[in-house]
């Protein structure tokens, strides 16, 4: 714990109260200079240095929660309304090792800036929903960016902050991820075809189903030639054998694999890698994945080994774009998306900003992961008006 | 299958950048022109590229602004 020590007032006349170690309790009557030991982040503190602040110990303890310490200050002075609180400055967690903070104390840095009591009751049900989680990354993210904003923070800064990128993941697959295993999922075949149509090459190829949820999946995988790889492969590239899609899709949640209709393993990488290498000045990247709004899924082949659990987060994100382009044909369950997007006021990631589209894919992709979990009421909490149209099509039974 | 005829130009837009460029589908691979969706041939009008967590994602829409297809690629530097 950061030292408090007086620099200024008479000796107590009244010693009541415990001192804290370190303290010197001065005079308990009028204003009081207090210096808190550093070392303290010195952009935080720039507005302290022209002169101690007058403020209860209570804010002076947030203020040290919250600040990041990068840079060395000796000391930040406050000068405190009474001392009444002064065990509470002294008691609190080490701000040397307190880089985030604690729900209370974040909903309590909240709701001591100015623009707080300007927030709609709705902004303010948004801004506990954030900070209040203990189990999601999203919430630890949003109370680590508080440091950010300033201590006399307006109803707009308020706003900024909820919509600021550094609360969210860029995308929820940085955040969250599909458990390991929802379903055992049995892989039946091969038919061997002599010619199929891959994308970008036709091949031989084994034809295999997927059982799964009394369902059918064919995954169409190239005919393995006696080296264990087939015919015109890449020796370069890669791509997930039979068995590895069944365990990808087995990660996927019922209601995510009913809008799945087809996998391909493809033999080649995306002829049309060419084109967006030039189109986006950069020959190198190559094509992961591809989605069609049917639910047939692509897997192309890739210079890097693939793992299954990230395609498979990919995936819960793609299944979300299927769902929604099947639902969406009727502009009134478009609208009620739209709806429950400005209900909620909070987005899953920085990516779902960027459409409608993206925002029920990311959202959906999200649902999918936190579903049963200990999270999922508290991601419910701050998206309660999607999570609640994603019951009706994603809980599985 | 079935064909369509295409509307003619196809919109392609990079959100990092913000930019727009309007193409000729004729100077466009049919295979982005196009989206296979059920088995019919649907025109691409749209495309938008979007950057997120090492990848870029390319959404393709139909002139009725129904997503029909999404590519997603590695940038540089993904493993």
């Amino acid at each position: 714990m950061a030292m408090v020590r007086p620099t200024r007032g008479a000796a107590p006349s009244e010693p009541e109260t415990p001192q804290p170690e370190g303290l010197e309790r001065p005079a308990a009557q009028g204003p009081h200079e207090v210096r808190v030991r550093g070392p303290f982040d010195e952009a935080a503190y720039e507005g302290v240095a022209a002169g101690p602040r007058l403020v209860d110990a209570a804010r002076a303890r947030l203020e040290l929660l919250a600040a990041p310490h990068r840079l060395v200050r000796p000391f930040v002075a406050y000068t405190l309304r009474d001392l009444s609180s002064l065990p509470a400055l002294a008691g609190g967690p080490d701000p040397l090792t307190a880089s985030r903070l604690g729900v209370a104390d974040a909903q309590a840095w909240v709701a001591a800036t100015p623009g707080y009591a300007e927030l709609s009751s709705a902004d303010r049900q948004r801004f506990l929903a954030v900070m209040g989680g203990e189990a999601n990354p999203r919430s630890l993210r949003a109370r680590a960016a508080l440091s950010a904003v300033p201590f006399v923070a307006s109803a707009a800064d308020l706003r900024l902050a909820l919509s600021d990128k550094k609360s969210m993941p860029s995308v929820i697959s940085v955040d969250e991820s599909l458990p390991e295993q929802h379903a055992l999922v049995k892989l039946t075949g091969p038919t061997y075809v002599e010619r199929h149509a891959f994308y970008g090459a036709t091949l031989p190829a084994d034809v295999y189903t997927l059982e799964v949820d009394g369902r059918s999946v064919p995954v169409f995988a190239p005919h393995p030639d006696a080296q264990g790889g087939w015919m015109g492969k890449d020796p370069a590239r890669s791509n997930l054998s039979p068995a590895q899609v069944a365990d990808l899709v087995g990660r996927l949640p019922a209601a995510n694999r009913a809008l799945l209709q087809s996998v391909t393993i493809n033999p080649v990488r995306n002829p049309d890698d060419v084109y967006w290498g030039e189109t986006y000045g950069m020959p190198n990247f190559e094509s992961d994945m591809a989605c069609g709004s049917d639910g047939k899924v692509l897997l192309f082949a890739l210079s890097v080994v693939r793992d299954p659990g990230e395609a498979a987060d990919s995936l819960a994100h793609e299944t979300g774009h299927v769902w929604s382009g099947r639902l969406w044909i009727d502009p009134q369950r478009k609208a009620e998306w739209e709806a429950a997007v400005a209900s909620d006021g909070l987005v899953v990631s920085a990516y779902a900003k960027s459409s409608l589209g993206e925002d029920a894919a990311e959202t959906v992709a999200l649902y999918s992961m936190v579903r049963g979990t200990l999270r999922e009421a508290e991601y419910r909490a701050m998206f309660p008006a999607r999570f609640g149209i994603l019951d009706q099509a994603f809980a599985a039974p | 299958m079935t064909g369509r005829a295409h509307p003619g130009t196809i919109v392609f837009v990079d959100e990092s950048t913000g930019k727009e460029d309007s193409k000729p589908v004729a100077q466009v691979p049919e295979s982005v022109a196009f989206a296979l969706v059920d088995g019919r041939r649907e025109s691409v009008v749209r495309v938008v590229a979007r950057l997120g967590n090492g990848t870029r994602t390319l959404t393709s829409y139909g002139a009725d602004g129904r997503v029909l297809s999404t590519l997603v690629q590695r940038v540089d530097g993904k493993s």
